[in-house]
């Protein structure tokens, strides 16, 4: 069922995170909406990552709030599981199971049978260019690109409310980069919620509605009425200045 | 249920895909099987032959030792070692379960599936356990009933299977202690940061409980049924509540 575009998906408010004595986030408020890919980009330990497991409640904030779907973030896996597909920058994937039994064994903690699985599956690893025997074999004789394709068909397995993306496409060629890119565009076009981590300024700015720029807190945001257009002149270069 | 056992199945696959572990566990049966069942049997062939048997308690006089005590030690210590294995494979399986997981990265994917920690850790134990018990069920039973057939053994015949309190040990004192020793092995793993943290506790807790509760089952097979079925009973209660703290403590945060 797809959300009714522009209400409120996942509501970071005031939302802070410290490791030990370490504070790696602080005063994030954001509320990333149905039909909408916020991109989140920043130098490395700036926290984007750290948002990202906050929104996927698999992190507690240290103070403030995160809910998705009005339900703490924290609390949703036993409450609404399913609404939240994660791809990480690791694939997370058994490397001893084929695709295939990883598949089912995700699939199947969520009550999904293996037929409709492989009926979700099939038409998502076709679009990915992941091919039957790259399902069959063990997802630890694939190469890194095809295991974060894997990961991306489970999260997109339970068709989730809201796609959380951790540089997905870091290990990937630059077409299946695009095709990957393609897919996730087209879901949000049809009312799927998404945040997109990356390290890719000139990426983000050409499929994300918006993109946050994060260092601890939010320092900029910008966002793009046409998405298609690219950053160009003075405002690419305070970007790659925030970014050095 | 239906995610504790696919969690289950998942662990059972994995295992069986690292062959290594389970020749490790085939040999350590064959080990003891062949030295203690050769010795048997060469015990057997001199009980067959009353003047060799005379000699050789002699000979074992003359270095001070006393054939019955012998064979009463050797038959207590087969039992002890072959009782022993159960618990020791399954908490060496068990200790690297959920820490498994962090290195693969599959923890987060856990975590955001309708699954509670109970289920985790129950899933785990269940999976390690698997193979351990099909392989106690086999080689114990196998050597257990056949070396019980030897008339030289028939004094120890309560330690080869011809006792109700042996069966209660074998199917269930056993499993039942591997079962306790195996969800401290699940719950170290999943509070482990790393595998070095994760072994050494579990060796401790192997090293301590693993050669006691072998020791408890094959000795007090003497004292008679009620005590086996108390003692499984209590490893049973034990594994439950170490699951259910263990799922406590664990925390929900990936990181922490």
């Amino acid at each position: 069922m797809a959300n009714a575009r522009g209400q409120p998906v996942v509501v970071v408010e005031n939302a802070a995170r410290a490791f030990g004595a370490r504070e790696v986030l602080s005063g994030i408020t954001l509320t990333v909406s149905a039909g909408e890919l916020v991109g989140i980009v920043g130098p490395n330990g700036g926290g984007k990552s750290t948002l990202l497991l906050l929104m996927a409640g698999l992190l507690r904030p240290s103070s403030g709030r995160v809910t998705v779907l009005g339900i703490d973030a924290y609390a949703l896996s036993l409450t609404a599981a399913g609404s939240v597909g994660l791809v990480t920058a690791r694939p997370g994937l058994y490397p001893l199971l084929t695709g295939w039994e990883n598949l089912h064994h995700f699939g199947g903690l969520f009550g999904l049978s293996p037929a409709e699985v492989e009926a979700k599956a099939e038409p998502l690893a076709r679009t990915l260019e992941l091919t039957p025997s790259s399902l069959a074999t063990r997802a630890g004789q694939l190469s890194t690109g095809m295991q974060q394709k894997l990961s991306l068909i489970r999260a997109l397995l339970l068709s989730p409310k809201l796609l959380l993306l951790d540089e997905p496409t870091a290990n990937l060629d630059p077409l299946a980069a695009r095709a990957l890119t393609a897919e996730v565009r087209r879901r949000v076009n049809d009312g799927l919620a998404c945040a997109l981590v990356t390290h890719d300024l000139p990426g983000a700015e050409a499929v994300c509605d918006r993109v946050l720029l994060l260092d601890r807190s939010v320092k900029r945001e910008l966002t793009f009425s046409d998405h298609r257009a690219p950053l160009s002149g003075p405002t690419l270069k305070a970007w790659q200045e925030l970014l050095r | 249920m239906k995610r504790l056992l696919r969690i289950a199945r998942t662990e059972l696959l994995e295992h069986r895909r690292q062959p290594w572990m389970i020749f490790i566990l085939a040999a350590n049966y064959a080990l003891w099987g062949a030295v203690f069942g050769a010795m048997f049997l060469l015990l057997d062939h001199f009980a067959g032959r009353p003047e060799d048997l005379v000699v050789l308690k002699q000979r074992l006089s003359e270095v001070g030792v006393q054939y019955d005590t012998a064979l009463q030690l050797a038959t207590s210590t087969f039992g002890s070692l072959t009782f022993t294995n159960l618990p020791l494979f399954v908490a060496i399986m068990s200790g690297t379960s959920v820490l498994h997981d962090r290195e693969c990265g599959t923890m987060p994917f856990l975590m955001l599936a309708p699954v509670t920690r109970l289920q985790l850790l129950a899933g785990k134990l269940l999976g390690a356990m698997i193979i351990p018990l099909v392989f106690h069920v086999v080689f114990v039973g196998v050597t257990s009933l056949g070396l019980g057939r030897l008339a030289s053994l028939a004094p120890y015949a309560d330690k080869f299977g011809a006792s109700p309190a042996w069966w209660v040990a074998f199917l269930l004192g056993a499993p039942a202690s591997a079962a306790f020793v195996g969800a401290l092995g699940a719950v170290v793993s999943a509070l482990s940061r790393d595998v070095r943290t994760s072994m050494q506790y579990t060796s401790f807790l192997i090293g301590i409980l693993s050669l006691g509760f072998g020791a408890v089952l094959v000795d007090g097979l003497t004292r008679g049924l009620a005590l086996q079925v108390a003692f499984a009973s209590l490893c049973l209660v034990a594994a439950a509540l170490t699951l259910a703290v263990g799922a406590r403590l664990i925390s929900r945060d990936v990181t922490a």
